[in-house]
């Protein structure tokens, strides 16, 4: 992807090799900032910091012959992004274990209304949306396992939890994002047009 | 979760979903990154440094240090309330101490003696006169035995003394101031024997035992005390036992007070009244 001399420029910190780098990996790392954050000021946070991070451990694998560095990034990446949610210990580790929601969130039913959504003719905006509001250990396990194919042993790993950890919390990403793309997808439809 | 629930979503399409979501590219984000890299680098290269040096502290460290420091002190504590210094020994056993002296005294003692002489050597009596003095130290063995004298089974007091004891009954002259000791003279009954020394139980007397003088013991219980001797009387030398006083004196009291019963008691009355005694009114 990238060729040997922006390579070798990147490993001596030059600004424009950074940049190009940059610029042809940002469409794809946003996506996964989205993916990974709670909202669009966190993904820009995320952004940054594994970016640069991820430049970083690059510079450790310049010895690395058969280095391909856009998969290295890639992969760098969502562990960095993983790494950034659970620093914020507050929400990663208080969130994950109290869901705050109303009264009326916690009685909800897909089916009460009795009126049948399907939730795959969501667009990209209504899934990114209910992903983020996931509680972290759920998005970050939905993301690894579902989207990104992480082994559940892998992304136990990644996570620092136990298998069981990780499937329990994946079976509520699951029905928690199922909710949340139903609820969105209703909500969208009850919007009066102005 | 819900008994209600069945899982809808097609996993497959939303993960290509997801995949798909790109976001394009503008320059502020590379300056808004640019900005951030500038500030954190040297915070990073201070952070790699940092995480050299960085060590694990987690409880299979703290734990065993806390317990440690724990124990030190309590040991310091309980160092506090004991007294390590010796408190002196009380000398219950006398013959062990004895015994101990004997050691002492049976141990040679070498002593290194120096006598110094001084010689002083001229050179030539014609020549000019330069003196030279020096100092000979011839080394000589002095061997001293240190004596001490240990009494053993010996009273603890004991008075010099120059009173004339005179025996009361007959009795025996030990060696030795006990009476298990070897009996060495007699003693006859009224004779006046002079004190060189008085213990507890016993007196030092001197006597002359076939035409030798000798040293004995004599019990205190068959002799009495007289008087004080005169300097010049040192012994007894069993010549003729001197005549007592004692018996006399006391005789001379007895009389004495006889007489003071039977003289009568001076009257302040006159004469004539000696019969009629005074009428109470």
């Amino acid at each position: 992807m990238f060729s040997a001399e922006t390579l070798s420029a990147l490993f001596k910190h030059d600004k424009i090799a950074q940049k190009q780098v940059f610029e042809t990996l940002y469409p794809k790392l946003s996506g996964i900032c989205n993916r990974y954050s709670k909202n669009q000021i966190q993904a820009n946070e995320i952004l940054n910091a594994a970016f640069n991070n991820c430049l970083h451990k690059l510079q450790q694998q310049r010895h690395n012959q058969q280095l391909n560095a856009a998969e290295f990034i890639e992969k760098q990446f969502i562990i960095e992004c993983v790494d950034f949610i659970k620093s914020i210990r507050s929400e990663y580790y208080v969130s994950s274990t109290v869901y705050a929601t109303s009264t009326s969130d916690k009685t909800y039913d897909l089916f009460e209304d009795s009126v049948f959504v399907d939730v795959n003719t969501a667009n990209n905006e209504i899934i990114i949306k209910s992903l983020q509001q996931l509680v972290p250990s759920q998005r970050l396990i939905f993301n690894l396992h579902v989207v990104d194919s992480y082994t559940l042993k892998d992304a136990a790993q990644i996570l620092e939890a136990s298998e069981e950890t990780v499937k329990s919390n994946l079976e509520k990403a699951r029905f928690n994002l199922q909710k949340n793309i139903e609820k969105n997808i209703k909500s969208i439809k009850n919007e009066q047009p102005l | 979760m819900s008994s209600h629930y069945s899982y809808d979503i097609d996993e497959r399409n939303l993960r290509l979903k997801l995949k798909a979501n790109e976001i394009p590219f503008t320059e502020d984000i590379w300056l808004k990154f640019e900005s951030y890299q500038q500030t954190h680098q040297k915070q990073q290269s201070i952070d790699d440094v940092v995480k050299k040096f960085s060590f694990k502290i987690n409880r299979n460290v703290v734990l065993p240090i806390v317990f440690g420091a724990v124990i030190i002190a309590f040991s310091l504590l309980l160092f506090n309330f004991i007294n390590i210094k010796a408190k002196p020994k009380i000398i219950s056993n006398i013959p062990s101490t004895t015994a101990a002296i004997k050691k002492i005294e049976s141990k040679p003692v070498l002593i290194k003696k120096t006598v110094l002489t001084d010689s002083t050597t001229s050179t030539k009596k014609d020549t000019l006169a330069i003196k030279t003095t020096s100092v000979l130290a011839t080394p000589t063995l002095a061997i001293i035995t240190p004596t001490i004298t240990a009494i053993i089974n010996t009273p603890i007091a004991t008075n010099e003394t120059n009173e004339v004891w005179i025996a009361t009954e007959d009795g025996t002259i030990f060696e030795e101031p006990d009476k298990s000791s070897k009996i060495i003279g007699n003693v006859q009954k009224k004779q006046s024997y002079a004190a060189i020394k008085e213990t507890n139980y016993f007196i030092k007397v001197e006597f002359t035992k076939n035409g030798k003088q000798e040293v004995g013991y004599i019990k205190k219980m068959i002799v009495l005390k007289t008087a004080k001797q005169n300097t010049n009387i040192i012994s007894t030398k069993n010549t003729a036992p001197a005549k007592l006083d004692t018996k006399k004196t006391k005789k001379k009291k007895l009389r004495k007070a006889e007489s003071l019963e039977s003289i009568k008691a001076p009257s302040v009355l006159s004469p004539g009244a000696d019969d009629k005694e005074p009428e109470l009114r």
